[in-house]
């Protein structure tokens, strides 16, 4: 079973995303912080990592940098923010991000977007 | 530290306070238990009572306190001066121990005096409505101990502090319960909703599952679900959010709440209805156009922009209330985040309404609207300052050459800050035929205009710089000053 990492700040969407991944058939890992992702990130391997870009402690600009900086490049990257200006999509990509979504989204679109990048790892 | 256990260290520190001042109150020689008129023969009196033996002394301190006088003292003759002379002895040691600090906030001056200087004080300084309460509180000050004032005051702070301990914690526990329940019931709305749109129960099922939801709180916890949802998501769950809404009938809540006297309320409901019942919304917006209050105002407008998006600013015909420049500034965002199709600005130019037929303007220069060419020229006999400034800039941006004359035209009867944008507009539309109408302005008395015009020649084109060059030769106007400071980066 395909391990996926949700950073969200929004509980409500963070329990969404999870429940509308774990019908798709994904084990997911919720955390509600950059810090707390950090830290899993560093704990265990996943096949893809969901975040967004404002959260607490750390941003997603952050954890995408930590993340292709230190270890595990191969690890696909979808960003999924209300931040959608081109500085802050420009800069997702730029530090090493391989998708970016811009809330409000649709569910049934993240799960394909998320089936493309898992498929893309493989 | 325990809200209770708290207050009632405060009543043993009140309690404690007290019991000190009663000491104080009643310690010999406590400056505290004299009256302040008769302060000097108080202290005498105080004096004596130390000394048991002299009766005939206390009677006359007794006799000074109610004089106001230390001097029925001095003018009677005391048959025993040697009693006379202990007293003094005592009374001036105790004197200068509890003198103290009446001395270094009086000085010398009699008790008496001060009194007499607060009243002349009062009369020469105070207005008449305040005299009357002043000099009763001088009077009442003299009448009692100011020990008695002081334990009085220490009571009622204390007093106060109690009961604003008591609010606070009160209100804090109230607030505390309140986000509780909020949160469970939050969360619960949210997995009930979350499977019913996901497909994982039914709507009876659901319906069955929303507890309490005819309580008036609880409804507007899942309206705040509700938003939460529809901000974030999109597609299919988009149109159930909305569904759900109508089936609860939460519609009729927002309706409510826009009848509300509240301008708050009002705006809640608004918004509401805007987000998550279009349909109802388009209806109510309208009535709020015109709101007297700056904010439903604002809230109706922006709603109406989100609700018809074909013609997001039909409202300027109806609108007869100011348009606030922050409201332009939403209404632009909105438009500009939702990309709506861009109308054609000129049809509102003939507005009443200034704010409107300003704003159509920096939308007809920020879309290069060229068509509104002639209605751009006939806001330049318009009587605000603004209006003509923002068409002559309209003229400029949108390189409006034919507008180039009716603006030359209009220079010698504009604004100081209009004429120095007809000239920063020559930079624009002007030619070698506007050479000699700028040496007018270089020639003219105002460093400010002469400035723009050597600005203007220099950046016009290779000829106008040629020819503000050939200036240099009138020595005395300086143009090589002026083409220093044009040339400066910093300016």
């Amino acid at each position: 079973m395909k391990r996926i990492l949700v950073a969200e700040d929004n509980k409500l969407i963070l329990e969404t995303i999870s429940h509308s991944l774990n019908r798709e058939g994904y084990e997911v890992i919720k955390v509600l912080d950059g810090k707390e992702c950090l830290r899993k990130l560093e704990e265990t391997d996943f096949d893809l990592l969901i975040t967004d870009l404002y959260m607490p402690y750390i941003n997603g600009h952050q954890v995408i940098s930590v993340l292709r900086d230190e270890r595990k490049k191969n690890t696909p990257i979808l960003v999924l923010s209300a931040a959608g200006a081109e500085e802050n999509v420009l800069k997702a990509f730029d530090l090493g991000a391989d998708d970016f979504m811009v809330k409000p989204f649709s569910l049934v679109e993240l799960n394909i977007r998320v089936r493309k990048l898992l498929a893309l790892k493989r | 530290m325990n809200p209770i256990k708290f207050t009632s260290v405060k009543l043993i520190i009140l309690i404690g306070c007290m019991s000190c001042a009663i000491n104080l109150l009643y310690t010999p020689g406590s400056y505290g238990s004299t009256n302040i008129p008769g302060s000097i023969a108080g202290e005498i009196g105080q004096s004596i009572q130390i000394n048991d033996s002299v009766k005939q002394a206390r009677e006359l301190a007794v006799q000074a306190l109610k004089t106001d006088s230390v001097k029925i003292i001095r003018d009677k003759n005391i048959s025993t001066t040697k009693t006379e002379d202990h007293v003094k002895k005592n009374s001036s040691r105790l004197n200068k121990r509890n003198n103290y600090l009446f001395l270094l906030i009086n000085g010398n001056k009699n008790a008496g005096e001060i009194k007499s200087d607060l009243i002349i004080y009062g009369n020469k300084h105070l207005p008449l409505s305040f005299r009357r309460p002043y000099f009763r509180i001088i009077e009442k000050a003299y009448n009692y101990p100011v020990i008695l004032l002081f334990i009085l005051f220490i009571f009622f702070f204390s007093l106060n502090i109690l009961f604003v301990l008591l609010v606070l914690y009160y209100s804090n526990q109230r607030k505390n319960r309140k986000d509780r329940y909020t949160r469970i019931f939050q969360k619960m709305y949210e997995d009930v909703l979350r499977s019913y749109l996901f497909g994982d129960i039914d709507w009876e099922k659901a319906l069955a599952k929303l507890k309490k939801i005819k309580k008036s709180l609880n409804r507007k916890i899942l309206i705040t679900v509700l938003f939460n949802f529809q901000d974030n998501l999109t597609g299919e769950m988009d149109s159930q959010i909305v569904g759900i809404f109508v089936k609860l009938n939460l519609y009729n809540d927002a309706l409510k709440s826009t009848r509300s006297s509240h301008y708050y309320n009002k705006i809640n409901g608004i918004h509401e209805l805007t987000n998550l019942y279009p349909e109802v919304a388009e209806k109510i917006v309208q009535q709020f156009i015109n709101d007297p209050n700056d904010l439903v105002r604002a809230e109706a407008q922006t709603s109406y922009i989100r609700l018809h998006p074909d013609k997001p600013f039909d409202f300027f015909k109806s609108l007869t209330s100011p348009f606030t420049r922050w409201t332009q500034v939403s209404a632009f965002y909105l438009f500009r985040l939702h990309q709506l199709p861009v109308p054609s600005f000129a049809q509102y130019m003939d507005s009443p309404n200034p704010n409107v037929r300003n704003f159509c303007l920096r939308m007809i220069t920020y879309y290069q609207q060229l068509e509104s060419a002639n209605e751009i020229y006939r806001t330049l006999d318009n009587q605000l300052e603004l209006t003509r400034f923002l068409s002559i800039h309209a003229i400029s941006e949108l390189r409006l050459f034919q507008g180039k004359d009716l603006i030359k035209k209009r220079y010698p009867f504009e604004t100081q800050k209009n004429r120095i944008e007809i000239i920063t507009a020559l930079k624009n539309i002007g030619n070698a035929d506007d050479f000699d109408f700028l040496e007018s302005i270089i020639h003219s008395d105002s460093i400010t205009l002469r400035t723009e015009a050597c600005r203007t020649m220099y950046y016009m084109s290779s000829e106008s710089r040629e020819r503000l060059f050939l200036l240099k030769q009138e020595s005395h106007l300086k143009i090589e000053q002026y083409i220093d400071y044009i040339t400066d980066p910093r300016n």
